[in-house]
């Protein structure tokens, strides 16, 4: 826990002390996009050899659907609550 | 969006690879990715720190925005609450995990896998994307009948980045702004919640 938060913020402060520096900044996009690429093909790696995972892949497509219509249903509700009573926003374009 | 079609394809060669038996076992067996993760996790910092964008919009901020992603969060942990009571075979921990993905895929999957196996991650993968592409699909749907609020709390984290313009498009130019505060907040936020949920819960 105390690590991803202390490696976060040196990230932040770096990128605060660096962002006069496109050339760095636009390096550390690239290097941060090929680890996503190399973590995710990891990781669909683990899936492959997994017999478990690969065969169910099927209900854990339905399983990750249900999940996220309740959470956008949760999000959309939340917000017409909050824009409804608590900011008072007008919906009236 | 283009970006999420590379991510699944990279994800989609990797589990045929895996299948075949393309790639030494040892390789699997070595842990390179929790490295790679480190990494991962500073240069996002970095690039979140440098937005010239995102700072200058911090600063005149009117302090009353942070309802935004409060009511984001809120609203995620209440539609995952109600799906425990369905779905039986994850626990609501293992759910609270998905749910605090926000919409950013890549990251919570591979955190969510590192921590608790590539079961969980899978599904904060396929999870979170469908966030986004509902998103992307249903905002003028959702800004119809919930309001201008509904594109950015729907969006999650990915309402500074790929729903951004979908979200202006539909709520207006006036929300810019709060969707990048608000997708900003929750991609800090995202590692942390992950790890608290699943390690200290």
């Amino acid at each position: 826990m105390l690590e991803v938060l202390a490696v976060l913020i040196t990230g932040i402060l770096a990128g605060l002390i660096l962002k006069k520096y496109r050339g760095v900044i636009k390096w550390t996009e690239w290097l941060a996009n090929i680890s996503i690429y190399f973590l995710l093909f990891f990781l669909g790696v683990s899936v492959g050899v997994n017999k478990k995972i690969f065969q169910n892949l099927g209900s854990i497509g339905l399983l990750s659907l249900i999940i996220t219509i309740f959470v956008v249903f949760g999000s959309v509700l939340t917000a017409y609550f909050v824009s409804k009573h608590i900011l008072q926003i007008d919906n009236e374009k | 969006m283009k970006n999420s079609i590379g991510i699944t394809a990279v994800f989609v060669v990797g589990i045929f690879l895996g299948k075949m038996k393309f790639l030494p076992a040892s390789l699997l067996e070595n842990d390179y990715t929790l490295y790679a993760l480190y990494f991962l996790l500073f240069f996002i910092g970095v690039v979140l720190g440098s937005n010239k964008k995102a700072l200058s919009i911090i600063k005149k901020l009117n302090w009353r925005i942070i309802i935004v992603p409060a009511g984001t969060i809120i609203g995620t942990f209440i539609g995952i609450l109600i799906v425990s009571l369905f779905i039986n075979k994850l626990e609501l921990k293992e759910l609270m995990a998905v749910g605090a993905g926000f919409g950013y895929y890549s990251l919570s999957s591979v955190f969510i896998s590192k921590l608790h196996g590539s079961f969980l991650g899978t599904i904060a993968l396929v999870s979170n994307l469908l966030r986004e592409i509902i998103t992307l699909l249903f905002t003028p749907l959702f800004v119809k009948i919930f309001g201008n609020l509904s594109s950015i709390m729907s969006g999650g984290a990915t309402s500074m980045d790929s729903t951004l313009p979908v979200i202006v498009k539909y709520s207006g130019k006036d929300y810019g702004v709060i969707a990048i505060f608000n997708g900003l907040v929750l991609t800090i936020l995202v590692p942390l919640l992950v790890n608290f949920i699943l390690k200290v819960l």
